[in-house]
């Protein structure tokens, strides 16, 4: 889990309160890992990512010191969840894949081709899982937040925590075989 | 059932297994009482200790999948397009020319532009809108002046409005182009509050009667209750900002402080890149210098 909190930057950890411009260069990464495992695909975790870099712009100053992947995890999260409630509310129609609305031969295409190629197992069984599953799973799983971490960040009691982790776990049971 | 107390599991259910607590236990989330019973459970349960090793696996899974790497170069674009706040390429002819137009009136007419603060028609226009259905209109009227809704539902990047909330989390907004100026619309908790910004100045004469003239932080401003709904008109750096809520009207002075001066480069407000738009306009037809 630690591996994905270490993002590589030169430089370090910005100490104090970071502008969100180190934050976005510092955990650009860990930001879009976890927006992959809760949107399910590139094109939409780059919107995800593109939400939560407004809302840490606009939030920073609200930030106090601590684990600045909590805090990035609950925005990602609550972005990911406002995002799933407005689809619900207005589905949109169907489009095609981004791939396929992107022009053959393109270095885009070329990129996006390649990124959804990767065959990842866990991407896939993730998918499968209710919205809520998967954000406690990922939460806890791929951020490595404890529970009560997990519920501070949802507002929702450490029990029903437990509850969707293990559901979500025992449903990943098939998929990760 | 082998072992464990039924009821007083760490589950508080009768099933005999461990369910639940089997994750909490693999988490170390168990207190240690009810670690130690899952323990001596688990010693004698083929059941329970099957489903450790089943979701045992599937954690392990899970935390050794490496980070995903983002498509090169993105995090850099993304920062970029914050700081630039792009606006796409049809709102951006439509910004542009007006803005240009604006710009023209401006140069032409030898002064700052005037411009009237269409105060009862928004508020009569909000009046109309349920806090709730913000997010679903399909039409905002206000008065004459009927809006493009072009960006209306949760505010995507190009849309932008100016950092006219402050810190604050909105839960729902639009934004439109106007007949002389850009308009956005915020959903807060249960109050709803109307930004409009025009490029100019007003006069005190356009505004409707009575209201009280102030300032913030130094700039004129004009405050009233219109229809039961507080109002502050702010001049802030050649812009002119309507702001109508249902909020307390010291709450909608915060938020007029929070309000961008044209030329303020850290906050750029719709009219930054209206004129942004304009260079680039000229800057495409080769007009610029």
């Amino acid at each position: 889990v630690a591996s994905v909190t270490s993002t590589g930057y030169p430089g370090g950890v910005p100490s104090g309160t970071p502008s969100w411009e180190q934050v976005a260069r510092h955990y650009g990464r860990f930001i879009y890992t976890v927006a992959y495992r809760l949107a399910g695909n590139h094109d939409d975790a780059q919107d995800l990512v593109q939400e939560v870099l407004v809302r840490v712009q606009r939030g920073l100053a609200t930030y106090r010191p601590g684990s600045m992947e909590g805090w990035l995890s609950r925005i990602t999260t609550n972005a990911f969840l406002d995002e799933v409630r407005r689809r619900k509310r207005r589905p949109a129609t169907s489009l095609p894949d981004e791939i396929d609305r992107l022009p053959v031969g393109t270095p885009a295409a070329d990129e996006a081709l390649a990124l959804e190629s990767v065959p990842d197992h866990v991407q896939d069984a993730l998918r499968g899982l209710p919205d809520e599953y998967r954000v406690a799973v990922v939460l806890c799983d791929i951020v490595g937040l404890s529970y009560y971490e997990i519920a501070d960040s949802q507002e929702i009691p450490v029990g029903t925590v437990r509850s969707r982790i293990h559901r979500g776990r025992a449903m990943l049971r098939e998929g990760l075989k | 059932m082998s072992g464990w107390p039924a009821g007083a599991g760490p589950t508080g259910a009768d099933t005999g297994h461990l369910d639940e607590a089997i994750s909490a236990y693999l988490d170390g989330e168990l207190d240690a009482q009810s670690a130690q019973l899952a323990y001596q459970h688990l010693s004698t349960c083929g059941y329970c200790r099957a489903e450790l090793d089943a979701l045992s696996a599937v954690r392990t899974t899970l935390r050794s999948a490496p980070p995903i790497e983002p498509p090169f170069g993105f995090i850099e674009r993304a920062i970029r397009q914050r700081r630039r706040r792009p606006v796409g390429p049809v709102v951006a002819a439509v910004v542009g020319l007006a803005a240009l137009w604006l710009l023209v009136a401006v140069v032409l007419g030898g002064g700052p532009l005037q411009v009237v603060p269409p105060v009862e028609n928004i508020a009569d226009a909000q009046a109309e809108l349920e806090p709730d259905q913000a997010d679903e209109v399909d039409g905002f009227q206000a008065g004459a002046i009927e809006f493009d809704l072009t960006g209306r539902q949760d505010i995507p990047d190009e849309f932008r409005a100016p950092e006219a909330v402050g810190d604050a989390e909105y839960d729902a907004g639009f934004q439109a182009v106007g007949r002389d100026g850009w308009l956005a619309v915020y959903v807060l908790d249960d109050e709803t509050v109307t930004v409009y910004q025009q490029l100019g100045e007003y006069e005190v004469g356009s505004l409707p009667g009575g209201g009280e003239r102030f300032e913030i932080d130094g700039d004129p401003a004009w405050r009233s209750a219109v229809d039961g709904r507080n109002v502050v008109v702010v001049q802030r750096g050649g812009m002119t900002y309507t702001i109508v809520g249902d909020a307390d009207v010291e709450d909608l002075i915060e938020l007029a402080e929070e309000l961008p001066a044209r030329d303020d480069p850290e906050s750029p407000s719709l009219g930054d890149r209206a004129s942004d738009a304009v260079d680039d306009f000229l800057e495409v037809f080769s007009l610029g210098a």
